[in-house]
């Protein structure tokens, strides 16, 4: 028997799940040193 | 922990053997197997947490009686500085991941995490992160001397120790950012059919939380580490006051992560406990939902109550009572936690097994440690506390027998499914009370140090202080040397023992008891279980 693998709409879901995620870790690094860049 | 070899030593369950583990060193290298990576995660922060807590015990060694005895004050400051990033990030953190990656996958009916590869690399950035801290101990000018909050400007003025520490922190915030998003997308994702959020384990749900406040929090040290780089070597002054740069800021910045930091820490340690005390009390968990709500309402206070860290630069006397008030709203959610926990076990059939110990262990002491931090919380006694050994007693209370407290009690709890033997339950009753015991008497006494007004990161102190000292480092090496008996019972219980049974434990009712035979095999849920 083969491992049951996540279908094709888990697979997507997860995948947007770890962009956005990913994005928002990405957005948070950037807005905390850009706010000490441009504001000081 | 190495569930997949007694698979096949065993031969429980054929249909497994033709996709079992390879073989040697590449198993583990390339393993995308969520228990192999959850049994690495485990092993590696045991092994951080021997460095980490040998660098204690030198450190109770020094002050085991007044006057400067085997270390230099520079050197000690880098001890109590390691020795809290270790902890913290080589020790506590990938403790609960391990657990993460063992439980969550089984605990929703998933075949494994969403991204095994991110997982596989997610674990092996630990070890050039562990490698760049401990290397800083032999580079000139030693190790990072700044205290593990690594405050400006000390943290300007040293060596390149600091740094390797700074690569060393961005390195593991991004393996702990990849692992939270691995977790919150396999929870969100690949949950059985009918495992709603609401049917979850409560140990699903803390690391769902705690995976948020991760990706939220960690980013924002990595921004203030890299900030100081830039401060040391590329000419800005972010915090550096010498060009015109606010050192306060980095406070307020590493606070912000700092806080809830401590509830990442804590809130997996809620989990285990809550899966631990009805499994003992054999009564389903009183009040889950407002256990859930609870937890989150904890994680959302903890972004609101940094300035209690910092009642001491001056804030404005507003921001200071906000700060105090803020704080001393999480007593009521955790107060739900502790009372929801005692009602669970209100009248059920207790017994007291190993796990119960520690779990029962936590609730006593994490409960001190909770009531010490309230303490704290009111700026007039901050003020005056601040920077003492009462500091150092309250979070040591909160981390130690917190959340060491709940991996000890889990990884005792869960051992038996993961490697198919029993642990030998008398010597863990004896790891148990020696913990207890030298825990009490390591820390204990610090906070009537504290009220007396020694200070925290010092080598040497008045006589008036010695009694106390001594016997708060007799019990950390009572303590400490106590964690070697509890690698023997870990190691032979892996190598051999008693067989446990699928359902080891009566109250225990997550799918991995459930649903799956023990000891595990290597792939599990073949097919996904249908959640009624």
């Amino acid at each position: 028997m083969e491992r049951h693998e996540p279908n094709a709409k888990q697979k997507r879901a997860a995948v947007i799940s770890a962009l956005v995620l990913a994005a928002v870790a990405a957005g948070i690094y950037l807005t905390v040193i850009a706010k000490f860049v441009v504001y000081g | 922990m190495s569930a997949a070899t007694h698979t096949h030593d065993h031969g429980h369950d054929h249909a497994h053997e033709h996709h079992g583990p390879p073989h040697g060193i590449t198993r583990w290298l390339y393993t995308t197997n969520h228990k192999d990576i959850g049994t690495m995660y485990l092993w590696f922060a045991f092994t951080m947490f021997l460095v980490g807590g040998t660098m204690a015990l030198g450190i109770r060694a020094e002050l085991f009686k007044p006057g400067l005895q085997f270390f230099d004050p520079q050197f000690f400051n880098s001890l109590t500085t390691v020795h809290g990033l270790v902890m913290v990030f080589g020790a506590i953190m990938p403790a609960f991941v391990g657990f993460a990656n063992w439980l969550v996958p089984m605990q929703i009916g998933a075949a494994d995490m969403a991204f095994p590869r991110m997982n596989n690399w997610s674990f092996w950035l630990l070890i050039p992160a562990a490698l760049l801290l401990m290397g800083s101990f032999f580079v000139p000018g030693g190790a990072a001397a700044s205290g593990w909050t690594l405050y400006p400007p000390l943290i300007i003025q040293q060596g390149m120790a600091i740094d390797m520490t700074i690569f060393a922190v961005h390195i593991l915030g991004a393996s702990s950012i990849m692992g939270s998003i691995n977790i919150i997308t396999t929870i969100l994702n690949m949950r059985a059919p009918g495992m709603t959020l609401m049917k979850m384990p409560l140990f699903v749900w803390t690391w769902l939380i705690t995976a948020y406040l991760l990706i939220a929090v960690m980013p924002v040290l990595a921004g203030a580490v890299t900030m100081l780089l830039t401060d040391r070597h590329f000419g800005t002054s972010f915090f550096n006051a010498a060009g015109g740069g606010d050192p306060t800021m980095f406070l307020h910045i590493f606070w912000f992560f700092g806080h809830p930091e401590v509830y990442i820490m804590i809130l997996p340690a809620f989990g285990i406990v809550s899966q631990i005390l009805p499994a003992f009390a054999r009564k389903p968990l009183f009040g889950y939902a407002s256990m859930v709500y609870a937890t989150a309402s904890i994680a959302i206070l903890s972004f609101i109550v940094w300035g209690h860290h910092m009642f001491t630069v001056g804030m404005p006397a507003a921001g200071n009572l906000f700060f105090m008030y803020a704080t001393m709203l999480i007593a009521v959610p955790t107060g739900v936690k502790v009372f929801n926990w005692i009602s669970t076990m209100w009248r059920g059939s207790m017994t007291f097994e190993t796990p119960m110990l520690f779990a029962v262990g936590f609730l006593c002491l994490f409960t001190i440690g909770g009531f010490s931090g309230l303490v704290l919380a009111i700026v007039p006694v901050d003020i005056t506390l601040h920077n003492t050994y009462y500091v150092v007693a309250h979070f040591h209370y909160v981390l130690v027998s917190g959340a060491l407290f709940a991996i000890m009690g889990g990884i005792y709890f869960w051992l038996p499914k993961w490697s198919g033997h029993m642990y030998n339950e008398g010597l863990g009753k004896v790891h148990f009370w020696l913990s207890m015991i030298g825990f009490n008497l390591a820390f204990f006494p610090q906070h009537f140090l504290g009220l007396a007004g020694m200070p925290r990161r010092i080598p040497d102190y008045a006589l008036q202080f010695a009694e106390w000292n001594m016997w708060s480092s007799i019990g950390a090496f009572i303590f400490g040397f106590s964690q070697l008996l509890f690698l023997y019972i870990v190691v032979s219980t892996i190598r051999g023992g008693r067989k446990a049974d699928q359902k080891q434990w009566d109250g225990a009712d997550s799918l991995e008891w459930t649903h799956l035979p023990t000891p595990l095999p290597y792939h599990t849920f073949e097919t996904a279980p249908i959640i009624k």
